[in-house]
């Protein structure tokens, strides 16, 4: 008897066979979805029926895609035939992302303006974004019915629509959608545990000593509650908060051509001829005022990023953060403790630090932001057009601004509650004494006010460091004025382009009555700089040597 | 009666030679341009390709159009002119300014101006000669104050009332007052004061600005305060250029109304625009503050019939409906 054929042995699959079938399979599904979606994506984009209408920001803070949602619900809901589509991308990649797509051809319709390189090139923007200049001249036609009704779209704004007005070409080439200001954060739970009272200081006496209890606290896990969490950001915040209430008051010692500002040149003369020096009663007790507020930042805190700092606050390991208003839901609504938000306290007559207080900063003249403009390649600029004007009418900016608790930069819509603290307060003034005046100068400034700031250096030799670099004569602020003037025979001779440009417009077409308007503006603006010479006509006369000798 | 048709036919032809003799032997002193009758659409699309460059800035990329332009018209006539002044203007901002591009521009330029100086774009050219002797083009270009006078004169003369005029009397005012030397500032002075009184500005639009720049020169570097606010005030009362900067014209005059001159009608008209015209300058609550200090100062106002003085208005308040522009399409808030 024969034994059996043995069957033949079959070997299991190898893993690797088994994997790369999966992996092909995988591969494949996903391919075809790939395509399914670009083909799906495309035919929704090019639909002959209706339009798809792409708009992109880089504004990822909490409620912000929620508001715009219920935006672009509401308009749709007004214009059946439209789909938007809202993208928000980080603004790690945003400028890089833009650039990209803009020279591709291939932006958004509606995109934030910012963070790109080409966008900033006055040869490029023009290229790329409709100017907006003739209907921001119209009233908004999504203002019907409401108190704007016949006024001009650009005066709608708070701020006039300025900070969509290019400054070469005197066209509006964007319309800001919200308002920015910063304040102070207080984490009232952590104020009543330490003061006995959950009422917010009312005076910078009384927000330095609630700090000073706030030490005292710890929390569960017994780390010491820090008073104030600030990182630079956080710091930067507070100096520019408090700049104008301290220096104010020198406007009129130091406004030389009476414009109501004093410029860092200006401060530089009224430095240079010893009208004001860092013992300066106001400018003294500026820099001192920090330091003291400083003084309840975690030790360090140069290197604490913006996020760490948010983190502390929310975690209820910090008393108070100073922010902007694009932090405040995340920085009152989600935490679990109450949150009150006040503006800047300034120091009440007879405290100290308050020898030279004119006041609150005036906030009136700040500039919106949140700006979008309409990409110049788009299929349907005039309805992209119509969406931005409903985003920027009453109804539209109000519903934009109202899940990100942002104020609204169209006048007549209402803020919600949570975004009242932040309204632009407009009793204050603007004067300023800045220090900085020359790029060597302000670097050193900038480096030491740090050190001095986190206590590494006493404020006599802050102070001595900056003196030193002003009056230094290669690169200190006579240097710096040399630059100026320099600056300014090339800023002249850039304006005769534009200028040239205009004319040459006007040669070979009509152009309208409001351009040429605009036109003989530039030239007066450019006329009354006498080619820089009252740079050098000032310098002469301040030092009685000329201009850019050692 | 045979000889009649010839007779007439001699007459008739000897009146057409006349007047055929008259017209080859009329003296014309400027030869009347060829008209571009027929509309080339290679020449149109040239120079539409060119003006949408020159809209964005881009003068490089405008120049050939403006060269294929020049090849399809006729030397000499109006759109030759146009077109060389296209070029020229194209090689003259050409980044980066070059001392050959400057020199090219000059010879198209100066070609232009002597061919055609009845054009706007020959009197363009003038004024383009004047400003490339006026300015720094390039480093270590100098400035030839002289020159630049000699062809702003120049466009002057050749259209005394023409738009290229008004600008070449500013430019001209301009080489004067630039030097800061006190009496040079007066004479330019003088040379915009003059073009003013001949001038007025429902033919100037330049106007208001020749009074801004009369302001800003008597304010400094020669220190009548006076002068400088009438100025400024005959500025404003033709309506001030459009620059955004409203605002900061509007608190020198007060200020200089208020605390240097004395002269507290004028400071309380200045704060009130500053209330009214640029309401969010961040200027208002200051001119408010001022405003009441004024008022408080100022002796009542005698009473009409059946009227009350009016007490002075609130400081705005900081809601958000504080500083609204008015209904009545007035400029918007200006930059600080």
């Amino acid at each position: 008897m024969t034994s059996p054929t043995p069957e033949p042995i079959s070997k299991p699959d190898a893993p690797s066979q088994k994997l790369s079938r999966i992996t092909w399979v995988i591969l494949a599904g996903v391919f075809f979805f790939c395509v399914a979606r670009v083909v799906f994506l495309d035919r929704q984009i090019s639909a002959p029926t209706g339009q798809v209408i792409r708009i992109a920001h880089w504004q990822l803070e909490a409620g912000y895609r929620n508001s715009m949602d219920q935006a672009i619900a509401r308009y749709e809901a007004l214009n059946p035939s439209v789909k938007i589509i809202q993208l928000g991308i980080t603004e790690k990649v945003y400028g890089q992302w833009l650039n990209t797509h803009l020279l591709a051809g291939t932006a958004p319709d509606i995109f934030e303006v910012g963070k790109s390189k080409v966008l900033s090139s006055d040869t490029y923007l023009p290229r790329f974004l409709i100017p907006l200049s003739e209907p921001a001249g119209k009233p908004n036609p999504y203002n019907k019915s409401t108190p704007s009704q016949a006024i001009r779209w650009r005066d709608t704004f708070r701020d006039g629509m300025r900070s969509g007005l290019h400054p070469v070409t005197q066209e509006y080439y964007s319309a800001p959608t919200a308002l920015f200001t910063a304040r102070i954060y207080i984490n009232l739970d952590l104020l009543k545990e330490a003061t006995g009272s959950s009422a917010p200081p009312q005076t910078l006496a009384q927000l330095l000593s609630a700090a000073q209890k706030l030490r005292t606290l710890k929390t569960p896990l017994g780390e010491s509650i820090v008073p104030i969490a600030g990182g630079a950001d956080s710091a930067q915040i507070f100096l520019t908060g408090y700049l104008i209430p301290f220096t104010a008051t020198y406007e009129p010692l130091l406004d030389l051509d009476l414009d109501g500002i004093i410029t860092p040149r200006e401060t530089f003369t009224g430095w240079a001829t010893n009208k004001i020096s860092f013992q300066t009663p106001g400018i003294a007790d500026y820099y001192h005022s920090l330091r003291a507020i400083t003084e309840n930042f975690a030790p360090g805190f140069m290197a604490m990023g913006r996020d760490q700092a948010l983190f502390l606050f929310v975690q209820g390991r910090a008393g108070m953060i100073a922010a902007g208003s694009w932090e405040s839901t995340g920085l009152t609504r989600n935490v679990p403790f109450p949150v009150a938000v006040i503006n800047f306290p300034l120091p009440a007559k007879g405290d100290p630090y308050s020898r030279a207080i004119a006041g609150n900063a005036n906030e009136a003249s700040l500039s919106g932001g949140g700006s979008f403009g309409i990409n110049r390649s788009s299929r349907h600029p005039q309805r992209a057009l119509d969406f931005l004007q409903f985003l920027t009418s009453v109804e539209g900016n109000q519903l934009l601004n109202e899940g990100s608790n942002w104020v609204p930069v169209v006048t007549d819509s209402k803020p919600t509650a949570m975004a009242l603290p932040f309204l632009p307060g407009t009793a204050g003034y603007t004067a300023k004494v800045d220090m900085k005046y020359g790029a060597v100068p302000s670097s050193i400034l900038a480096g030491q006010l740090w050190r001095y700031l986190q206590g590494e250096v006493p404020d006599h030799a802050f102070f001595s460091a900056v003196n030193e670099a002003l009056a230094d004569p290669r690169y200190g602020g006579k240097n710096a004025w040399a630059l100026d003037y320099a600056d300014q025979i090339v800023w002249v001779r850039q304006q005769e382009r534009t200028i040239d440009a205009f004319t040459l417009q006007n040669l070979l077409s009509d152009t309208s009555p409001d351009k040429t308007q605009r036109l003989n503006a530039l030239i007066i603006e450019q006329q009354r700089t006498n080619n820089a010479q009252e740079l050098r006509a000032r310098f002469q006369d301040t030092f009685n040597q000329p201009i850019g000798q050692p | 009666m045979k000889n009649a048709p010839h007779i007439h036919t001699k007459i008739i032809t000897s009146l057409a030679l006349v007047v055929i003799g008259l017209s080859l032997n009329a003296s014309t002193p400027n030869p009347q341009p060829t008209p571009d009758l027929t509309p080339d659409p290679a020449l149109e699309a040239a120079l539409q390709a060119a003006t949408r460059e020159i809209g964005f800035f881009d003068y490089r990329t405008a120049q050939p159009h403006f060269d294929k332009a020049l090849s399809l018209v006729k030397p000499q006539s109006d759109l030759w002119a146009i077109a060389t002044y296209g070029k020229a203007t194209c090689l003259y901002h050409t980044t980066p300014v070059s001392p050959h591009n400057v020199t090219q521009a000059t010879a198209l330029y100066t070609q232009l101006w002597d061919a055609r100086p009845d054009t706007r774009s020959g009197r363009l050219a003038g004024l383009a000669l004047g400003r490339i002797a006026e300015l720094r083009d390039f480093l270590a270009d100098p400035s030839d104050l002289p020159l630049a006078r000699t062809w702003y004169q120049a466009v002057i003369d050749n259209a005394p009332t023409s738009p290229e005029a008004d600008l070449a009397a500013l430019r001209l005012a301009g080489t004067y007052i630039q030097t800061y030397d006190k009496p040079q500032c007066l004479q330019g002075i003088q040379i915009l004061q003059n073009w003013l009184a001949t001038n007025p500005p429902d033919k100037n639009p330049l106007a208001a600005g020749m009074h801004l720049y009369i302001a800003d020169t008597c304010f400094y570097p020669l220190g009548n305060d006076k002068a400088a606010l009438e100025n400024y005030l005959k500025a404003d009362a033709i309506g001030l250029p459009p620059t955004g900067k409203e605002a900061t014209l509007y608190w020198r005059m007060a200020t200089l109304a208020d605390t240097r001159l004395n002269d507290p009608k004028t400071a309380i008209a200045c704060y009130e625009k500053i209330l009214k015209i640029t309401p969010t300058s961040g200027k208002a609550f200051e001119a408010q503050q001022a405003l009441n200090r004024l008022r408080s100062l100022a002796p009542p106002l005698p009473q009409a019939k059946g009227q009350s003085n009016s007490a002075p208005p609130a400081p705005p308040s900081s809601t958000h409906d504080a500083g609204r522009p008015t209904p009545d399409n007035s400029p918007p808030g200006a930059k600080p």
